[in-house]
């Protein structure tokens, strides 16, 4: 089954890299690869591709802001933040927003391979400081949030002992289930921080327009 | 209605201060200025009264001791003559307002005794006496003289020769009658008849010679006469001792002048008296006040001393709000440069690192290149590692510059992120036990610089040296001290055995730099533990606190126990 994927790059020669990556697989097709969110944002919902590779820094309207519009105008695309440096901030605010995953640039080649590929089943790897974030977020449990959107038993396990500096394996052998399941858990927990966030906003609007 | 009439009668009519005639209300207080000079005060007959006043006296209450009486004046004089019968010299003692004793009329009045001394001049032969008021015409009143002795002072020390005495008046051995004139002494003048016997005291009343003046325009007196003729010889020292009383004014004393007077409350009484001093009941007054001149009145001095305590407080204010003001707008650009400063660096690092990151996907692709030799592609291998360890390094300095980071949560997501990157590339485990740190203690970048810098630093020597399977990382922030611990399971070593590498050092030194301890625990065969402590205060967050004198006390006993 091939997968579509479309690159949100504003660096040329970045953009150009990741192509050439994306077309070393036979499984993958790059779609489109744009240079700002503003292009973005016009032709993806047409392109409808399977993952959008989007960088974290864009000129004009950042990356992050780009997410949570498209995942506003079509949530189906699984979207994979790249970004330069780790910062710890902006991927969190990232995932906030719909982001599915996200992966340094510098990450070797078959790396972001397996990321688009798997995306769908967990994405990218959460790491201990991104995760450890995530504790704390989910740690204010406002009655705003309905229960079915906080972690359940199993989710908190696997997202403390990934704060903690556990790979997925670890995980896995620690909780005796398997990595695929351990991904699983964390693409819920994201796509709850999602939700959580979108709740949030919905709380500040009516808080405002009150 | 009387009291009416009096007031009309008896008026301070005028009040003039250095040429300038002052207006005042009646019954109100004058006020006469500050450094009143040449205050003359003009009283008589208020207007449309015909009152005549024969004799007035004043008293500025709180200035003048006794009652002014306008100067008149008389004497006792001693009158040289030759042996021709000329004149060659006399001396007049002069009499002037009232005597201590007098208290209004003969009964009650009281003789003061004075003495004086005169030396008879070249060619005296022989001495009169004179009691007189003709010291000035307008002078008016009374002058008894009593007991009046002439005497000549020897030069041996011997009682002195009596000369001359006044006349003995009391009967029986005196005279029969007032009206006649003692033995020896005459009545003169231009009114002899103002020259009196009268009667002193009261049980028993004496008798003695006085002059009673009631005559604006003349005079009277008494003297010895022809009769009574003392001699002298010249040089003589003669004593002249006599008993008198007496109350002297003038007729037109109708004002009064004072040359200054000083700030104060006065009282301006102006009385009409008899003849011989007795006070009619007759009188006016003007109450009268000398202001402060403002630099010496109390509320000028607490006005000054409030204006300039209030001044120099404005000032003080002013200064430091201007000071405050300056600083503030430095410490503005300051930041400001800061800013920039910040922003270049981002921007040059967000490109450096696109760059680095293209470089290191370019050569990860090489390396992947089949048609390449073994060789090239396990050179772009290296290249695509150390451009990725460029991307790191890059991370970390635009990490470090960015203020934002400037607290402990951001220096507990760092170590976080960078030792589980580290570990997970050198395939060791790690297990962080970093409990969330509080993002409200803020931090200097310097002391953040050092502290992650030495944290990586101990990961580093793990992977280098450790032969460690796993590291296990604590932070926490504990009693105003941030600590973070590192152990490792590998092989160890022994402190004092094996000569600290250049890692450790550079550990320890980081520590000190910030007023931090570094503490290294290791056996052979026991793994290693490095631990940092240091103080973060809540309150002053400068970076001074960071390598103060804060820590120096625990620091000893970490140093003891290494």
């Amino acid at each position: 089954m091939t997968k579509s994927v479309a690159i949100v790059e504003d660096d040329k020669g970045l953009r150009e890299q990741l192509i050439a990556i994306l077309r070393t697989a036979s499984d993958i097709r790059c779609v489109g690869a744009f240079a700002t969110a503003e292009e973005a944002l016009a032709k993806i919902p047409i392109l409808n591709p399977d993952v959008v590779l989007m960088d974290i820094g864009l000129p004009g309207m950042s990356g992050i802001q780009c997410v949570a519009q498209l995942k506003r105008l079509d949530p189906s695309p699984q979207i994979i933040m790249v970004t330069v440096y780790e910062d710890t901030d902006r991927i969190f605010k990232a995932l906030k927003a719909g982001a599915n995953g996200y992966l340094v640039k510098s990450s070797p080649p078959d790396k972001l391979l397996e990321a688009v590929r798997d995306v769908d089943t967990g994405g990218a790897p959460m790491s201990s400081h991104i995760a450890c974030k995530v504790v704390e977020h989910f740690h204010v449990r406002a009655p705003a949030y309905p229960e079915k959107d906080n972690l359940t038993p199993r989710e908190e396990q696997v997202l403390t002992l990934l704060a903690s500096g556990f790979l997925y394996k670890e995980i896995g052998d620690q909780l005796g289930i398997s990595v695929e399941t351990v991904r699983s858990h964390v693409k819920n927990i994201c796509q709850k921080m999602h939700v959580r966030n979108r709740v949030e906003a919905v709380a500040r609007h009516q808080t405002k327009t009150n | 209605m009387s009291a009416e009439q009096n007031t009309n009668a008896l008026t301070i009519r005028r009040v003039e201060v250095g040429n300038k005639v002052l207006s005042w209300h009646q019954g109100r207080e004058l006020s006469l200025g500050a450094f009143p000079r040449n205050v003359v005060f003009t009283f008589g007959p208020g207007p449309g009264s015909n009152q005549k006043f024969m004799r007035l006296r004043t008293k500025l209450e709180g200035f003048d001791k006794d009652w002014r009486q306008g100067g008149g004046e008389m004497y006792v004089t001693i009158r040289f003559y030759n042996a021709s019968g000329d004149l060659v010299g006399e001396k007049q003692f002069v009499s002037r307002g009232e005597s201590a004793g007098w208290k209004g009329t003969l009964e009650d009045s009281t003789f003061t005794y004075r003495r004086e001394t005169v030396s008879a001049p070249l060619d005296a032969s022989h001495v009169w006496v004179v009691i007189s008021s003709a010291g000035g015409p307008t002078a008016i009143g009374i002058y008894v003289v009593d007991k009046l002795i002439v005497s000549k002072l020897s030069t041996n020390n011997t009682q002195p020769e009596v000369l001359l005495r006044s006349p003995v008046l009391d009967e029986p051995a005196g005279i029969p009658s007032l009206n006649q004139s003692p033995e020896g002494w005459a009545r003169d003048g231009t009114r002899p008849s103002m020259a009196k016997i009268v009667e002193v005291g009261r049980e028993p009343r004496t008798r003695a010679l006085a002059v009673l003046d009631d005559d604006a325009l003349s005079h009277a007196e008494w003297h010895t006469s022809r009769d009574l003729v003392a001699p002298v010889a010249p040089n003589d020292k003669l004593l002249v001792e006599w008993n008198e009383m007496y109350s002297i004014g003038i007729s037109d004393y109708r004002y009064v002048t004072y040359e200054t007077l000083p700030p104060g409350n006065y009282r301006l009484r102006v009385a009409e008296v008899s003849v011989i001093g007795k006070p009619t009941g007759l009188e006016a007054t003007l109450a009268i006040r000398v202001p402060l001149p403002y630099w010496q009145s109390p509320w000028f001095w607490a006005a000054l001393a409030v204006l300039t305590v209030a001044a120099s407080a404005l000032s003080v204010r002013y200064f430091t709000w201007q000071k405050m003001r300056r600083a503030m707008s430095r410490l503005e650009q300051q930041r400001a440069l800061e800013r920039e400063r910040l922003r270049i660096a981002q921007d040059i690092h967000d490109d450096l690192g696109a760059r680095v990151t293209e470089i290191s996907l370019l050569s990860a692709m090489a390396q992947n290149n089949s048609t390449f030799s073994e060789q090239a592609r396990t050179e772009f291998y290296r290249i695509c590692l150390k451009s990725r360890d460029l991307v790191a390094a890059l991370y970390e300095t635009v990490w470090a510059v960015n203020p934002e980071n400037d607290n402990l949560e951001a220096i507990g997501n760092y170590l976080r992120q960078r030792i589980n990157t580290q570990c997970t590339q050198a395939n060791l485990r790690c297990r962080l036990h970093i409990l969330s740190l509080p993002p409200e203690i803020e931090i200097s970048s310097r002391v953040r610089h050092n502290i992650s810098m030495a944290a990586m630093e101990a990961i580093t020597n793990v992977i280098k040296h450790g032969r460690a399977s796993q590291v296990t990382v604590h932070a926490s922030y504990v009693e105003s001290t941030l600590i973070v611990s590192m152990h490792d399971d590998g092989c160890g070593f022994d402190p004092l055995v094996a000569p600290p590498g250049n890692g450790l050092i550079n550990m320890k030194r980081r520590l000190d730099d910030v007023g931090g301890i570094c503490q290294i625990e290791s056996a052979p065969g026991k793994g290693t533990t490095v631990h940092f402590r240091l103080v973060v205060c809540p309150s002053d967050q400068s970076s001074r606190q960071h390598h103060g004198g804060n820590g120096v006390a625990p620091k000893e006993s970490w140093i003891n126990r290494l």
